[in-house]
């Protein structure tokens, strides 16, 4: 073997002093990657790269905490080659995921700040000084400052803010620690005060603040939103507000993104091969001058100039890096200090949901109820002071039960939700209209709130009103309420869309049968 | 031969054999190409090694590794933490022909564990803070950074140590107009739990919170910890690797990074040079410690790449341009930096691995290092 083994050596060993040129092109290789949706915005730097380097990037777009859960149960392994999200900071917290992550380079940055309406940064006089975060939330507490956020479990902009915000209310300069998070809390309940809107990805909440911004969706404009800088300088670019937002880096400091594209160990060796020669190429001078210019991100190489007129040297935040501290900021915002919900569940049960369909939906529904003990799972449960109402119908709409989950025994509130839904019969036909009709009636004194209305139904309405019946009846309702459909069985899908599209709400199909993530993700607009 | 690579030895020829399939491709290829051997050359043979990523640029230099193909070498090389290195080399059939880790507490873990004897120390470079001059103004009038008795600015790490027990935020320090951000007056640093240039300030750290004295027993260890959790779990979130910190601080500016502790070689490295700007500079830490790159050889071949990058005229010279200080220099070294005055040794591997253990960003730890 050995003597075999040093004459093919010796036969082929005249490669040995040949040194090619450094070229990013190479084998024809795709890498399978999981990203995040606010990743989109790259496909055409992708494609050129894979005519540059030969490297595909096939992308599976989930949010972040879906994502981490993916690679923590395995379930990437051999399915993906790499994850490409905002940020691995959540992911790196988790030994089951940090222990499946291999290289990571990051390839952009984008910091989480404030766009706030020019009128609304005049009167606050934040267009001449930029607050601190105690000062924010102090005009959010007064009433002056109402925004949008994403739900800081769902998506990375949230998740930052949340994070800037009580280390710079904390004050103490160190990352922060479980008790630091009770120390601050009262003051964080301030800044949580002022926001109005709530999404479950940083691209909707955009798209949702602009909409409200010129009329089309009800409830008025907000003063500002929270996201990405990149997004926020996108908006502006493209004009697709009436007036131009006004970016606000809070004097204190900022948490950036940096989206580090990390390969997943046990990555085969022309994977890898592939995996430098993409990142190598995305890098390159001319690749990060086209990032800033086509997506307004930061470059992470030295030479390449920031996005036109962004300020430089921002003061970038500790982060803490123990799941515990994590953990105990996000518990704290959904069950001390965000604006509670109250969401009305207007569940089809009519005939047609009899046996295995009435069977999943109330399995999806009790996942909601503490017993999905997931990643996901546990930021989807009922959470402290929320209150549901559930309102079943068939022929006509049912009669509503309303819970609020008590914040001394959220669980045992949560196991009275789970004998409700246990209790649901299918019989009948199916009200549609009349029963969101209803629905929209139970948000009167629903003060600050957040009101939404979730619609389940597997077939097209056939009793009572019809869908032009239930938009003339929006324009004379009293309250805005966003109406999130999720298609099941037969469901009329243009109707359901319409009634999304009417309402400010957002389209689920569940047709392919995961009922239960359908519950869960809608869980981040409420 | 120890017996715990005996083990090893049916799993290498497996992977040999698969070897041999890509050279038959490769060679198919090269013939295509009608490549032949450079004058002076002598034929080579595929060499794959583990290194620390701070040498990465070294071996991704075309002239290296065209000139370690000269003498008969065609190395590629993967780059590890210290601590996935380990695991890499335990892995049955991983095919490393050496291991080049960048101290001599991680060298030593390696020898031990693969029963190696040998180990060449190659070169070294010391750690170094990379930092702003309005920073240096700051910590001046704040006696952070002082003068060492060749007129050099050092930073005092006792003073560090000493504002970090107190939790002094850098808008507290007197008369700072210059930066006067609400963070913890901290040297940013790697993570340590995979990363060696953080060991190094564990190294540094742990030594000044000693009271001057190396670290050696596991009682010492858990006395210093309270003030190694100030120093590394109160920064939060780290860079995973020296690369990305290096990276953070040329492009970010002070805002992320006033102070770095990085590599001497990483700064002072002329190929190429990094991107530096008028108010970067870089000072010594007070002490501070050498990370020394030493070769551990697993088989003849790497033996061959280690004496290679010791002897080799040109590959000694080659170092010297990324910055390093080779254990035999050249006539010329690159950099000019006088030697730093006060260095310390690291501890052992073992009280190293201690602290790292308590230093693991998890609940427990994150309780204890709680102030």
């Amino acid at each position: 073997m050995r003597k075999f083994l040093v004459a093919v050596l010796a036969a082929v060993s005249l490669a040995g002093c040949t040194s090619a040129p450094e070229s990013s092109s190479g084998p024809a290789v795709t890498l399978r990657v999981l990203a995040g949706s606010e990743l989109r915005d790259m496909a055409p730097l992708l494609a050129e790269a894979a005519e540059e380097t030969g490297v595909t990037v096939e992308m599976t777009y989930l949010g972040t905490l879906e994502g981490a859960e993916t690679v923590a149960s395995g379930a990437a392994d051999g399915r993906y080659d790499a994850v490409w999200f905002s940020s691995t900071r959540y992911l790196q917290t988790i030994p089951e995921a940090k222990k499946r992550l291999a290289n990571t380079t990051r390839i952009m940055g984008s910091p989480v700040v404030l766009g706030v309406r020019e009128p609304a940064a005049r009167r606050l006089g934040w267009d001449a000084k930029a607050p601190t975060w105690s000062e924010i939330a102090a005009a959010a507490e007064r009433g002056e400052f109402t925004y949008g956020m994403t739900d800081p479990a769902a998506s990375n902009t949230g998740f930052s803010a949340l994070v800037a915000v009580a280390a710079a209310l904390d004050g103490s300069g160190r990352a922060l620690d479980a008790a630091a998070v009770d120390r601050i809390a009262p003051r964080l309940a301030g800044f949580f005060s002022g926001q109005r809107l709530t999404a479950g990805s940083s691209d909707w909440l955009s798209g949702s603040f602009v909409r409200r911004a010129t009329g089309e969706d009800p409830g008025g404009p907000l003063d500002g939103l929270v996201n990405y800088e990149s997004t926020l300088r996108s908006l502006n670019r493209d004009r697709q507000l009436p007036e131009p937002l006004t970016i606000v880096y809070p004097a204190d400091g900022v948490i950036s993104a940096d989206y580090p594209f990390t390969l997943l160990a046990g990555a085969s060796d022309e994977v890898r091969d592939g995996y430098g020669r993409l990142v190598d190429h995305l890098r390159a001078e001319s690749t990060q001058n086209a990032i800033v210019a086509e997506t307004e991100r930061r470059a992470v190489v030295p030479n390449v100039g920031l996005p036109d007129g962004a300020p430089s040297g921002l003061v970038e935040l500790p982060f803490p890096d123990t799941r515990t501290a994590i953990d105990a900021l996000l518990v704290a915002y959904f069950d001390r200090l965000r604006t509670p919900a109250r969401t009305v569940y207007v569940l089809d049960v009519s005939g047609s949901m009899a046996g295995e369909r009435l069977a999943a939906l109330k399995t999806a529904l009790t996942g909601l109820t503490g017993v999905d003990t997931t990643l996901s799972g546990r930021y989807c449960r009922f959470r402290s002071r929320e209150e549901v109402i559930l309102l079943p119908f068939a022929s006509v709409a049912g009669e509503p039960t309303t819970f609020t989950v008590s914040a001394e025994s959220p669980q045992s509130s949560r196991d009275a939700i789970r004998t409700a839904i246990d209790g649901l019969r299918a019989e009948g036909e199916t009200a549609v209209y009349d029963s969101l009709v209803k629905a929209y009636g139970l948000f009167a004194d629903a003060g600050e709130r957040f009101p939404s209305i979730v619609l389940m139904t597997d077939g097209e309405s056939n009793a009572g009103r019809a869908l032009g019946d239930f938009t003339s009846f929006l324009a004379t309702a009293p309250h805005p309420v966003r109406v999130f459909p999720i298609l099941f069985g037969e469901a009329a899908e243009q109707e359901m869309r319409q009634v999304a599209s009417s309402t400010g709400g957002e389209l689920w199909d569940a047709r392919d049968g995961d009922l239960g993530r359908a519950f869960c993700q809608i869980r981040g607009y409420q | 031969m120890a017996s715990s690579r005996a083990g090893w030895t049916g799993t290498r020829i497996v992977a040999l054999a698969a070897g041999v399939v890509l050279i038959i491709v490769a060679a198919v290829v090269v013939t295509r190409h009608g490549g032949s051997a450079a004058d002076g050359c002598v034929s080579a043979v595929p060499v794959r090694g583990v290194i620390g990523s701070e040498k990465e640029p070294f071996f991704d230099d075309d002239r290296v590794t065209a000139r370690l193909a000269c003498l008969g070498y065609e190395v590629d090389v993967d780059s590890r933490g210290s601590r996935e290195m380990l695991d890499s080399l335990s892995q049955p059939g991983n095919g490393y022909a050496f291991a080049f880790p960048s101290s001599t507490p991680t060298a030593q873990k390696i020898q031990q564990t693969l029963e190696i004897d040998e180990r060449l120390p190659l070169f070294s470079t010391p750690m170094a803070v990379a930092t702003f001059r309005p920073i240096v103004a700051v910590l001046t009038r704040a006696g952070v950074i002082r003068k060492a008795s060749d007129g050099t600015d050092v930073l005092d790490i006792a003073a560090l140590l000493d504002l970090a027990r107190r939790g002094v935020t850098w808008d507290r320090l007197e008369g700072n107009v210059e930066y006067p951000a609400r963070k913890t007056v901290l040297l940013s640093t790697t993570d340590p739990q995979d990363s060696n240039s953080a060991i190094m300030y564990l190294s540094i750290a742990s030594q000044v919170a000693n009271g001057g004295a190396i670290v050696t027993t596991s009682e010492q260890a858990r006395q210093v910890l309270p003030d190694l959790c100030r120093l590394i779990f109160d920064q939060g979130d780290k860079p995973e690797t020296s690369q990305v910190l290096f990276d953070n601080y040329v492009v970010d500016g002070m805002g992320r990074t006033p102070l770095a502790l990085v590599y001497e070689a990483q700064y002072d490295t002329t190929a190429p040079p990094p991107q530096l700007g008028a108010d970067n500079v870089l000072v010594y830490p007070r002490p501070t410690v050498y990370s020394r790159h030493t070769l551990i050889p697993v088989t003849e071949e790497g033996r061959g790449v280690g004496q290679a990058l010791r002897d080799d005229p040109d590959l000694v010279r080659l170092a010297e341009e990324h910055g390093f200080r080779p254990e035999k220099p050249s006539g010329q070294p690159v950099t000019k930096r006088p030697r730093p005055v006060d260095v310390v040794e690291s501890p052992s591997f073992e009280v190293l691995e201690t602290m790292l253990s308590a230093l693991a960003p998890t609940a427990q730890n994150a309780a204890r290092c709680a102030q």
